[in-house]
Parts: structure tokens; C-alpha cells; sequence
């Protein structure tokens, strides 16, 4: 029953961080807390794809109208589990919303592998930015991509620096450090990490 | 920073009733309150979010209902009774309220007492 009194901060009571901590704080036992996270667990797909509608600030209809379907068709497809969904549902409501699909399909890569293709993506991003403040005729934004190279050069260095850092000390002859030649600034400065100012 | 729920006393009292009688109900509208945060989490406004199960009540009160439409694999869902979830989103602190929760028959009363509590959180916060 609704309480007649004015509600005042004091009525007010607990703070959640999430529907789960409100769940399990007034479930009336365990087996709820199970079945609602069953059901969160079996939404993760979805939930991800309404979150790019939310970010799109986009409604059912707009996303219907973009998929040629049905509003309802899209409230079902939020409302289903992620084992209901087809591939394509995924891309064509990625592709609706602006949202990003990436299928990676193969063996796992190893770290090295990893990186190397994180390496080439950081390539690609970065010469697409250059080109970017080269063809612009706006100052600000030559400044700003200028400015967050800058940023960008001293944040990898300083990775760098900070990973070769915890390698176990080898003697220089083995050092993988020594792969670069001893002439280069690199090894100088990656061989004393610890007083580099990076 | 992700929005934070705080739940009145009542809304407490009104969840741990319907937990424990209508359990179905109880489940669909936390399964669509967590719907609902995740996208206003996301959204750069939350009267941005659109959702069929979302209800405009005064007050920048909105209600979240049971429903979930049918199973994408053309299934229905059991039948649910009309319930509400009354929110109301405090923009400057990014709290959500959760102000009650009720069936169709307490509707009116419900949502009076929503519009208590939104009247006592503005008056607080000065807006």
C-alpha cells in the first residue's frame, strides 16, 4: 500500500549499482537471482545491439525504417535471446544503427600475432588521421590531429619503455634490444627505461 | 560515469511483494528496467530512449510495463499481468529513481504518489 505521508531524502532508501543489486536485494531467493541472470546471460548479443540504438539516439521505428521491417519486428528482435538471433538480423541492425560487427573467424592468434595486427590497424588509423590534417583547410583541425600525434608519439613511446622495462636483464649480447643495432636512439633509451624521460 | 538506481523505501517494499507473489511479472519488468538502464547508459539523453514498453506519465515520470512482445521464434510469452514500474530520471546526479511498482488497479493511486516523491526530489535538488 501507497503511504499518504510527503516523501522526504529520508523515505529514500538504498542506492544500486546495477538491476542485479537490486535483484538479488529483494528476490525472495536465490532462484530468482539464477533466472534473471540466465536471462541477462542470454541477452548479451542484444543488449550490445540495443546500446548502439540508444548511442544512435535512434527509435524502434527509425531502425525498422532502416531495415525495411516492422517496428514490432525490431521490439522482438530486443526482446529475443541471443540463441534466436540469425547473423543476419545482427548485421542488418548493426548496419541501422551505425553500430560495428567484427567477426573474427580462424585460429586463435598468439600475442605476438596480437600485436602485430593491432600494429597494422594503428598504422592504417593513423595515416587515414594525417591524411585528414593534411586535406583540411580548417586551422583547428590540423592543430588538434597535430596535437593528438604528439600525444600519441609520447603514450607508445612511454608503453614501450614501461613494457621493455619489466623484460628480465639479460646481458647486452642477448638483449632482444640489441635486434635494433646499437647505433639507434631507440635502444639507448629503451636500455635505461628506468631513467629515460619519456 | 553509468547511471545509479536509488529505490524509495516503498519501491523496496512493492519489489519484495511482487517477488515473492507475482514472480513472472517481477522478473519481465527487471529484465526490461535493465533494458532500459543499459540504454540510457548509452544514450546521450534518456527521453532519447524509445521502448514499447515504456510509458509517459507526468512529471518526467516513466513507466516500465511487463510486457515483452512474442519470442523472435514466433512463440508467445505466457500471459503476464499489467504491472508498472514507476522511474523518473534525475538528469544533474544521473540517479535513476525508482519510485514504486504496481498493477493496472493501483494505477492512479501509483502514480500520484510517483508525483509525490518527483515534487520532493525537485524541491530538494532545486529544480
Amino acid at each position: 500500500m501507497k503511504t499518504a505521508t510527503i516523501p522526504t531524502p529520508a523515505t529514500r532508501s538504498k542506492r544500486f549499482a546495477s538491476v542485479r543489486d537490486l535483484v538479488k536485494a529483494t528476490a525472495t531467493d536465490d532462484g530468482q537471482v539464477r533466472e534473471f541472470d540466465r536471462r541477462i546471460k542470454g541477452a548479451v548479443i542484444v543488449n550490445a545491439l540495443i546500446r548502439t540504438r540508444a548511442a544512435a539516439g535512434m527509435t524502434q521505428a527509425d531502425v525498422a525504417e532502416k531495415m525495411t521491417c516492422t517496428q514490432s519486428a525490431v521490439s522482438k528482435l530486443e526482446h529475443a535471446t541471443d540463441a534466436e538471433l540469425t547473423l543476419q538480423d545482427i548485421a542488418s541492425y548493426l548496419h541501422a544503427t551505425g553500430g560495428r560487427l567484427n567477426l573474427g573467424i580462424g585460429k586463435q592468434p598468439n600475442r605476438v600475432e596480437r600485436i602485430k595486427e593491432l600494429a597494422i590497424c594503428l598504422k592504417s588509423e593513423l595515416e587515414s588521421l594525417a591524411d585528414l590534417s593534411s586535406n583540411s583547410d580548417d586551422p583547428s583541425i590540423r592543430q588538434s590531429i597535430n596535437g593528438f600525434f604528439g600525444e600519441a608519439w609520447f603514450n607508445l613511446f612511454k608503453i614501450l619503455c614501461d613494457t621493455t622495462s619489466r623484460l628480465p636483464k639479460e646481458p647486452e649480447e642477448t638483449s632482444p634490444l640489441m635486434l635494433f643495432g646499437s647505433e639507434s636512439a631507440c635502444v639507448t633509451v629503451a636500455g635505461k627505461a628506468e631513467k629515460a624521460t619519456c | 560515469m553509468n547511471w545509479q538506481l536509488e529505490a524509495t523505501g516503498q519501491f523496496e517494499r512493492d519489489a519484495k511483494r511482487y517477488a515473492k507473489k507475482q514472480r513472472a511479472e517481477y522478473l519481465a519488468v527487471m529484465e526490461n528496467l535493465e533494458k532500459y538502464v543499459i540504454s540510457i547508459d548509452s544514450a546521450s539523453h534518456p527521453k532519447l530512449v524509445q521502448f514499447g514498453f515504456l510509458h509517459e506519465e507526468p512529471k518526467g515520470i516513466r513507466a516500465i510495463d511487463q510486457s515483452g512482445g512474442a519470442l523472435a521464434s514466433g512463440e508467445k510469452r505466457g500471459k503476464l499481468d499489467q504491472t508498472r514500474l514507476y522511474t523518473y530520471a534525475a538528469l544533474e546526479s544521473k540517479v535513476l529513481h525508482l519510485l514504486c511498482l504496481g498493477s493496472k488497479t493501483t494505477q492512479a493511486k501509483d502514480i500520484r504518489y510517483a508525483e509525490s516523491v518527483v515534487d520532493a526530489l525537485r524541491k530538494e535538488s532545486g529544480v
